[in-house]
C-alpha cells in the first residue's frame, strides 16, 4: 500500500512538473502583458522537435544541441512579440482579440512544422539515461529525475529574477500596470519582449526534456497548452508560482484518480474539479494576488 | 439613443440578406454548392450566438462548440433514443441547452475575461472528453446516425432542406439583429464597455448576462440541430479544436460586436478551405496568416467595410466616428 | 488540389490506340465519362500519416498504369483533398468530388469520424467509396456504396481473443491512452474477450500528454493478469512497455497497430522485445515484401504499416472495377449515376480477391453483405526483435496460463 501511494506521488511529480513548467511559462507571459498565449505548446513542440533536428539527424553533440534548441525557441517568441503581440497592441487591440492572434500564431507554427517535419511521431533522443533508478522500492529514471530537477530549477530562477533584481521590480511593476510601469521610466516593450524570450526558452527546455518521453509530433502542442492553461487557472493566473503550483495539482490528480479511481474519466472529472474551484475562488487557488489588484 | 451614438438603422440590409439567401438555390447549380451555402448559414448561427455573447456584451465563452454539439447530440438522441418525432426533439434539445446554460453559467458568470475564457474551455473539454468516452451512451466514436428529415411521408430533398436551415438562420438573424438594436443592445453593450458603470446606470448586470449566455448556448443549438439535419450524424468532433477555431476566426474576419459580422465571416470560413485547397501543404500556413493578417489590417474585420457602406447609402449626414465606434471591440 | 493526370505517352500499344479510337467513335454521341477518382484523406492532420501512406499506395498502382497508357488508352485522373482530421470537411470535400468533379469513386477515409461522415455522404449521393485505414466497427454494418480495405478494430481485437483462447489464457488486463484510438480499441477488447470466456481484470487509461504512468501500471501490478494488452500510440506505448518492464512484470504484451511503428520500437529500444503484434501484412510474402522495398525506393524507409498495402490494394481493385466490361459500358454510356452502380456492382463481383494485406490463403470479401477484409484468418503475429531493430514472426509459445 505504501510503495502504490508512493508510485503515485513520484507520478504526479513527474506530470505535474511538465504541467507545471508550461503553466510557468504561460503566466510569465500572461504577467507582463495580460495575454493568454495559444502558441504556449507550440513552443514546446519546438523544443522537442528541433532536438530531433539537432540530435538524431545532424548527430549534434548535446550542450550544442541545447544551446539551438534554445535559440530556435526565442526566435519563435520574438516572431511572436514582433509580429502579433506588437502590432496588436499599437493598434488597440483588447487581450482576447490578442489571444486569438496567438492562436493564429500557432496556427502558422504548425503549418511550419508540418512542412519542416511532416505529420508522424518521431524519436528525440533523450539526453540522460532510461535506464530504471531505485530509491528502494521507488523506481524512476535520469530523464524524468531531470524534468523534476528542471521544474524546481526554474522556479527558483523565476523568483530569483522577479524578486531578487531590479529587471524583476520593473517586470512586476510592468504586469501591474504597464502605463504607470511606462510613466516611471520603464520601457514596458521591452519588458514583454523579455518576458516572452524568458517563457519560451522555459517551454522549449520543456520540449527537449519530455521529448524523449512523450516523442515528438507536431501536434503535441494543443494537448500541452491546454494542460497549462488548466494548470494557470486552478492554481491563479497572476503568478508564475500559482499557475506551477496548479500545474503540479493536476499531476497529483491524475495520478491519484487514476490509482484509486476511474482512470477512463480523470481528464473529464479533473476539468469537473477544476470549474469548482473557480466557483469557490474565481482567481484560483492562490489568486489573492490578482484578484486583491482588481 | 443619445446624440453620439450612430443613427438608428434600418431592416433594409437583414432583407436583402434573406432574400438573397432566399435566392440562392436558384443561383446555384450543384448539390455541392447547396451543402457550402447551408454551412454558412450554420456557421452564420452558431457565430451569432457567440457575437451577441462575446462581441456585444463582453463575456467570452469558448465552450460555444460545447452547446453546438449538444444541440446536435440532443437532437439526435431524442429522435434515436426515445423515438421522438424531430419537431419535439428540436425544442427539446434548445430545453437542454438552456438548462445546462444556466447550471454553467450561473456559477461561471462570476468570471472574469482570460478565467471565463479558461473555464469555458475547461466546460468544452468535459463535454467532449464525455462524448468520446460514453461509447454506451452517446456511440463514442463511431457516433449517431438519424434518418433525413421528413415531410408528410416524403424525404425533404436538398433545396428543402435549405430553406429549412435558412428559415432557422432567419430567425436567429432577426433577433440578433432585434436585439442589438434595441435597449437590451445597449445594456449588454454597457456591460461590455464597464460592469460597475453599468450597474450604476441601473442595468441588472448579473441577470442580462445570465440571459445573454443561456441565448447565445440555445443559439448555439440551434445550429447543431441544423448540422445534424445536413449531415445525418453526430458525433465528438462537433466540439473539437476546429469548430472552436472557425468559430474565432468566423468573428474576427467578420468583425467583432457588428451586425453581420458572423455573416460575412461565415461566408470567409466556410469557402476559404475549398479554395486553399490549390496551396496543398502551405495550406495550414496560409490559413494562419490569413487571420493574422484580419487582425492586423481590417481589425474590425469584413463588416468595417460594408457597413459604412450601409449606412452612407441610407444616411447621408453621419458622424464620421459612427459605425467605427460600434464596430469596435 | 493536385491533379495528378499525366499526359497521355505516345508510347502506348498500337492496339490500345486502336481501342481507344473504336471506343471514341462508338461513343460519338454520348461522351464517356473521365475515369475520375477522387482521394480524401487526412494529409495534415492527426492521422496524417496513414493518410500519405495510403495515397502513395494508390499511387503505385494508378502512376505506372497511365504511363503504360491507362484503361484503353484512357488515363486514371486522381483528384485529392486534403480534409485533416474535420469530419465536417471530409463531407464537403466528399461532396464536391460526387458533384462538382463528377468523379466515378471515392478512396480514402482513414480516421474514424472522417470515415463516418464520408459513408453518410456515399450512401446519399449514391457514391461507391473505398474506405482505407478506418477501423470503426460498425462502418459497413448496413453496408451500400461503401467498402472498406482496413480491417475493424474488432478484427484485431478477435484475432487476439483467437489467440489468447487458443493459448488457454483467463486473465488479461488492459491498458489504453485517451485518444479515440485507445478508447474504442479497449472497447474492442473487452468485446471481443468476453465471449471466449477471458475475463478482463483490469482496464487502465492513461493521458497522452503523462510522462509516467507507473499509477496504470501499478494497478495492473496489482491484478496479476497472464496477459497485458495495450493500445497506446507510439511514443506513450514505449512509455507503458518501459515502465512494465522496469517494474518487473514479465507478461507478454499484445499491442495491436502500434506495436510495429518505428517510432515505438525505437523509444522502447531493448524493452519493446518480445512485444506480440497481429499484423495484417505479412512480410513473409514475397509480393508484400517487394511492395515495402518499392515503396521505401519511392518515399524512403517505412515501417510494417498496413496503410500502403491498403492504397495498393484499394487501388489495384479500383483498375480492375474500372476496366471491366460492363463499368466500360456504363462509362461510355455517359450516365453518371448508372455508372457508378455498375462500380458498385462491379466490387461486389470482383470483391474476392487477393491483396497484399492479410495472409496468403485469406482474400478480401467484399461481396454482397460484408464489404470488407476476411473476419477470420487474416492477421498475422509478429513480434519485436533485435531492440527494436526488426519484426519478426512470432513466437506465440510464449503466450501461456500460469
Amino acid at each position: 500500500m505504501m510503495m502504490k501511494l508512493s508510485y503515485l506521488l513520484l507520478a504526479g511529480l513527474t506530470n505535474g512538473s511538465v504541467y507545471g513548467l508550461i503553466g510557468l511559462s504561460l503566466s510569465i507571459i500572461y504577467g507582463s502583458s495580460r495575454v493568454i498565449n495559444f502558441a504556449q505548446g507550440e513552443f514546446v513542440m519546438l523544443g522537442a522537435m528541433t532536438a530531433v533536428m539537432f540530435l538524431a539527424t545532424l548527430a549534434l553533440p548535446w550542450p550544442v544541441a541545447l544551446v539551438l534548441v534554445a535559440v530556435v525557441a526565442i526566435v519563435a517568441a520574438l516572431g511572436l512579440d514582433h509580429g502579433v503581440y506588437r502590432p496588436l497592441v499599437r493598434r488597440k487591440a483588447e487581450p482576447l482579440t490578442i489571444m486569438i492572434g496567438t492562436l493564429a500564431a500557432a496556427i502558422i507554427i504548425y503549418g511550419i512544422a508540418l512542412l519542416v517535419w511532416g505529420p508522424e511521431q518521431k524519436f528525440v533522443p533523450p539526453i540522460l539515461s532510461l535506464a530504471p533508478i531505485r530509491f528502494g522500492f521507488l523506481m524512476t529514471n535520469a530523464q524524468q529525475l531531470a524534468i523534476i530537477a528542471m521544474f524546481f530549477g526554474f522556479l527558483v530562477a523565476t523568483w530569483f529574477l522577479l524578486y531578487r533584481t531590479r529587471f524583476g521590480l520593473s517586470i512586476r511593476a510592468t504586469g501591474v500596470n504597464p502605463r504607470v510601469a511606462l510613466l516611471m521610466g520603464i520601457r514596458s516593450e521591452r519588458i514583454v519582449q523579455f518576458s516572452f524570450m524568458y517563457s519560451a526558452f522555459v517551454s522549449g527546455m520543456a520540449g527537449l526534456m519530455i521529448g524523449p518521453l512523450l516523442g515528438g509530433q507536431i501536434g503535441m502542442g494543443l494537448l500541452l497548452t491546454v494542460k497549462g492553461f488548466m494548470a494557470a487557472i486552478l492554481g491563479g493566473l497572476g503568478s508564475p508560482f500559482a499557475a506551477a503550483a496548479g500545474g503540479l495539482a493536476i499531476g497529483l490528480m491524475e495520478a491519484f484518480m487514476a490509482g484509486y479511481g476511474t482512470s477512463l474519466y480523470a481528464e473529464p472529472a479533473i476539468f469537473v474539479l477544476i470549474l469548482l474551484v473557480l466557483i469557490v475562488r474565481p482567481y484560483g487557488l492562490l489568486g489573492d494576488y490578482e484578484a486583491e489588484r482588481r | 439613443m443619445t446624440a453620439n451614438s450612430p443613427p438608428r438603422p434600418t431592416l433594409a440590409p437583414v432583407i436583402f440578406i434573406l432574400v438573397l439567401g432566399a435566392l440562392l438555390p436558384f443561383l446555384l447549380q450543384s448539390g455541392f454548392h447547396m451543402r457550402l451555402a447551408m454551412l454558412i448559414w450554420i456557421y452564420a448561427i452558431l457565430s451569432m450566438g457567440f457575437n451577441l455573447l462575446y462581441g456585444y456584451t463582453g463575456q467570452i465563452s469558448l465552450g460555444q462548440p460545447a452547446f453546438y454539439a449538444i444541440g446536435a447530440y440532443g437532437f439526435a438522441m431524442l429522435q434515436v433514443k426515445l423515438g421522438w418525432g424531430p419537431v419535439p426533439s428540436f425544442i427539446g434539445t434548445l430545453v437542454v441547452c438552456a438548462v445546462v446554460a444556466v447550471l454553467i453559467g450561473l456559477p461561471l458568470l462570476r468570471l472574469r475575461t482570460h478565467y471565463l475564457a479558461m473555464a469555458t474551455l475547461a466546460f468544452m473539454l468535459i463535454q467532449h472528453g464525455i462524448a468520446n468516452r460514453w461509447i454506451g451512451f452517446t456511440g463514442g466514436q463511431s457516433g449517431i446516425a438519424i434518418v433525413p428529415l421528413q415531410w408528410g411521408g416524403e424525404t425533404i430533398g436538398r433545396t428543402g432542406l435549405y430553406f429549412v436551415v435558412l428559415g432557422m438562420a432567419a430567425a436567429v438573424l432577426l433577433l440578433h439583429d432585434f436585439l442589438v438594436r434595441s435597449h437590451v443592445g445597449r445594456a449588454m453593450q454597457a456591460i461590455r464597455d464597464d460592469e460597475t458603470a453599468a450597474a450604476a446606470l441601473g442595468v441588472h448586470v448579473v441577470k442580462y448576462k445570465l440571459r445573454i449566455l443561456v441565448l447565445s448556448a440555445v443559439i448555439a443549438g440551434v445550429a447543431g440541430v441544423c448540422f445534424t439535419l445536413t449531415s445525418l450524424r453526430v458525433d465528438p468532433s462537433l466540439s473539437e479544436f476546429h469548430v472552436l477555431v472557425s468559430m474565432l476566426t468566423i468573428v474576427v474576419v467578420g468583425g467583432l460586436g457588428t451586425r453581420f459580422g458572423p455573416i460575412l465571416g461565415s461566408v470567409v470560413v466556410v469557402l476559404l478551405p475549398q479554395v486553399l485547397t490549390g496551396f496543398g501543404e502551405l495550406e495550414t500556413i496560409v490559413y494562419g496568416a490569413f487571420i493574422l493578417v484580419f487582425l492586423l489590417f481590417l481589425p474590425h474585420g469584413l463588416s468595417s467595410l460594408i457597413e459604412r457602406r450601409d449606412f452612407l447609402a441610407a444616411f447621408k449626414a453621419r458622424k464620421p466616428a459612427g459605425t467605427g465606434k460600434e464596430a469596435a471591440e | 488540389m493536385t491533379r495528378t493526370t499525366q499526359t497521355k505517352t505516345l508510347l502506348a500499344g498500337t492496339a490500345s490506340t486502336l481501342a481507344a479510337l473504336l471506343i471514341g467513335a462508338t461513343a460519338a454521341y454520348a461522351e464517356p465519362l473521365p475515369l475520375k477518382i477522387c482521394h480524401i484523406d487526412d494529409r495534415s492532420g492527426s492521422a496524417a500519416d496513414t493518410g500519405i501512406e495510403g495515397l502513395n499506395g494508390l499511387k503505385m498502382v494508378l502512376d505506372p498504369l497511365n504511363k503504360a497508357g491507362g484503361i484503353n488508352g484512357r488515363q486514371i485522373e486522381l483528384v485529392t483533398y486534403d480534409t485533416k482530421t474535420d469530419p465536417q470537411l471530409a463531407a464537403t470535400f466528399s461532396t464536391r468530388c460526387a458533384e462538382d468533379d463528377k468523379a466515378l469513386l471515392m478512396i480514402g477515409a482513414s480516421p474514424g469520424a472522417v470515415a463516418a461522415s464520408m459513408v453518410t455522404v456515399a450512401n446519399q449521393l449514391k457514391m461507391p467509396l473505398y474506405v482505407l485505414a478506418s477501423a470503426t466497427p460498425n462502418l459497413t454494418d448496413n453496408p451500400a456504396y461503401q467498402f472498406r480495405f482496413g480491417p475493424k478494430v474488432t478484427q484485431d481485437s478477435l484475432a487476439v481473443a483467437d489467440a489468447l483462447a487458443e493459448a488457454g489464457i483467463k486473465k488479461v488486463a488492459i491498458i489504453n491512452n485517451s485518444v479515440p484510438f485507445g478508447i474504442t480499441g479497449a472497447e474492442s477488447a473487452v468485446n471481443a474477450l468476453k465471449p471466449k470466456g477471458i475475463e478482463v481484470l483490469t482496464q487502465q487509461t492513461y493521458d497522452v500528454a503523462a510522462t509516467d504512468v507507473a499509477p496504470q501500471i501499478i494497478n495492473v501490478m496489482q491484478a496479476d493478469p497472464e496477459v497485458i494488452l495495450v493500445y497506446p500510440y507510439p511514443a506513450d506505448g514505449a512509455r507503458v512497455v518501459r515502465t512494465i518492464r522496469q517494474m518487473g512484470l514479465t507478461q507478454p504484451v499484445i499491442m495491436p497497430r502500434v506495436g510495429a511503428m518505428k517510432a515505438f520500437r525505437d523509444l522502447a529500444a531493448e524493452t519493446g522485445n518480445g512485444v506480440l503484434i497481429p499484423s495484417s501484412v505479412d512480410m513473409s510474402r514475397p509480393e508484400v515484401k517487394k511492395l515495402f522495398d518499392d515503396y521505401a525506393a519511392l518515399h524512403g524507409p517505412l515501417a510494417v504499416s498496413p496503410s500502403p498495402a491498403q492504397g495498393h490494394d484499394a487501388g489495384t481493385l479500383a483498375v480492375q472495377v474500372l476496366s471491366d466490361p460492363e463499368v466500360q459500358k456504363a462509362i461510355d454510356g455517359g450516365d453518371l449515376q448508372v455508372a457508378r452502380d455498375a462500380i458498385v456492382a462491379a466490387t461486389k463481383r470482383l470483391g474476392r480477391f487477393q491483396g497484399l494485406q492479410g495472409r496468403a490463403d485469406s482474400p478480401y470479401d467484399l461481396t454482397d453483405d460484408h464489404h470488407g477484409p476476411a473476419d477470420a484468418g487474416f492477421f498475422v503475429f509478429i513480434e519485436v526483435a533485435g531492440n527494436g531493430s526488426e519484426l519478426v514472426p512470432a513466437d506465440l509459445s510464449k503466450l501461456t496460463a500460469k
